[in-house]
């Protein structure tokens, strides 16, 4: 690594999010992915066709939303007896049950987050392919960016394997279609926001102005 | 890669990064400026971090005590049945030869939380006094925090599906516990330290350590 000693305009440099090494940006778009040279985060990570993929995979994630939390997941039979769980009734029952909070949470990270985060997600891509109010587009992007970890299909997805596991000695368990559109719904919600290219989208929305200045003292990536 | 002497920051070179939209832009020294792209207010660093950060720490913390102490589920099978902590819940899984099972939800629901808020301590000493420790590493385990936290929702998921699953009456009942919703508030709390914490703190020690060498 060496230290530059020209000095560059302000909109070819960028700084690591984790540790503030300042860099010069002249790879990072075009590379696949880049990191920081001193810490290692990810600066970014580029995908082919970015933005159509992302709107395919997100609007198909919305089909599956309702499915996925309506249709039964697992059926327990017992004695004769049997019980559905849906995404939905388990958060009904719990709230029922006097655990308001929990489930609140439970239904916020398991269903309004994500399927928050696939709406954003459609409109921040076709907006960024159509062209809409750029202002639109950012304020939608900083609410996905904001819901990113907050989005927990696969930690559900755990807990229904782990559930399953537990029960299954106790009677006999039935897996409900609506497993299936949940795992369709998990894969999906999962690869587009792997091949979501957000670095992309805020460099569409434009710079803003005051972009004449030049920086010294700049490291290379 | 440090023969080139200390690296520059975009703070010392009076830099604002955007925390939305990351884009770089020289401070024009009024009270609140905004980012020319996006309209966020720009920091160098989080605001308040290591304030926040103690606060939402010491906060959990506590919480995870009355998480420990109190029932989490009780599982009712043909009348009998007792409440169960998360700890003597994970015991009598392993108990019941599911040692894959117990081993994935004690990762989850004990060690993990515990040694989340471990890290979270060290890393907020290590700024606060100044500890002189490799960067590279501490950044490392910053990001294994940010990244482990959300699977402590694991055991709540679990909890939202077994009581609807098992609500059979007089043969078997599954209900949720007080500890449920301390231990909810124990990973909200954790995941919002995580994020309040600012690792480019890490980075400013060094900085600061290269400019002493320099005076002396």
């Amino acid at each position: 690594m060496t230290k530059g000693t020209n000095s560059y305009p302000i909109h070819t440099i960028t700084a690591c999010h984790e540790c503030d090494l300042l860099l010069r940006d002249k790879n990072v778009i075009r590379q696949r992915k880049t990191c920081c040279p001193r810490c290692g985060a990810v600066l970014h990570i580029s995908c082919v066709n970015s933005m159509e993929r992302t709107l395919a995979l997100s609007l198909t994630g919305l089909l599956l939303v309702i499915p996925a939390n309506t249709l039964p997941i697992l059926t327990l039979e017992l004695l004769g007896q049997s019980n559905t769980n849906t995404m939905i009734n388990g958060i009904y029952q719990m709230a029922m049950g006097g655990y308001w909070w929990m489930s609140i949470l439970v239904c916020f990270c398991s269903i309004l987050a994500p399927t928050i985060k696939l709406l954003m997600l459609s409109f921040v891509s076709a907006g960024s392919l159509y062209g809409w109010s750029p202002r639109g587009i950012a304020t939608a992007l900083k609410v996905y960016q904001n819901l990113d970890e907050w989005g927990m299909f696969d930690v559900y997805m755990l807990g229904i394997l782990i559930s399953f596991i537990k029960m299954k000695d106790m009677g006999t368990l039935i897996p409900g279609f609506g497993l299936a559109t949940f795992v369709a719904l998990l894969l999906v919600a999962t690869v587009s926001s792997t091949v979501f290219d957000k670095g992309l989208v805020w460099a569409r929305l434009g710079s803003g102005s005051c972009d004449d200045e030049d920086v010294k003292e700049v490291n290379n990536v | 890669m440090s023969e080139t002497g200390p690296m520059v920051s975009a703070k010392q070179q009076d830099l604002f990064l955007c925390h939305s939209c990351h884009k770089v832009q020289r401070n024009n020294r009024t009270s609140i400026q905004h980012c020319l792209r996006c309209g966020d207010v720009l920091h160098f660093r989080n605001r308040d971090s290591l304030t926040r950060t103690w606060a939402l720490c010491i906060t959990s913390a506590i919480f995870l005590v009355f998480a420990n102490v109190y029932p989490i589920m009780t599982v009712i099978y043909l009348g009998k049945g007792n409440p169960d902590t998360i700890i003597s819940g994970v015991i009598l899984l392993a108990k019941h030869g599911m040692f894959p099972i117990a081993a994935v939800v004690f990762i989850a629901s004990v060690a993990v939380p515990l040694l989340k808020l471990a890290s979270l301590f060290w890393l907020l000493c290590l700024v606060h006094f100044k500890w002189k420790m490799d960067a590279k590493q501490c950044t490392k385990m910053y990001r294994m925090v940010t990244f482990v936290g959300r699977w402590s929702m694991l055991d709540l998921f679990v909890i939202a599906m077994l009581v609807t699953l098992v609500d059979l009456g007089g043969i078997a009942t599954i209900t949720g516990g007080p500890a449920a919703t301390y231990f909810s508030t124990v990973v909200v709390l954790t995941m919002f330290a995580a994020h309040t914490f600012d690792p480019r703190l890490i980075w400013d020690l060094q900085v600061n350590d290269n400019e002493d060498e320099n005076k002396k």
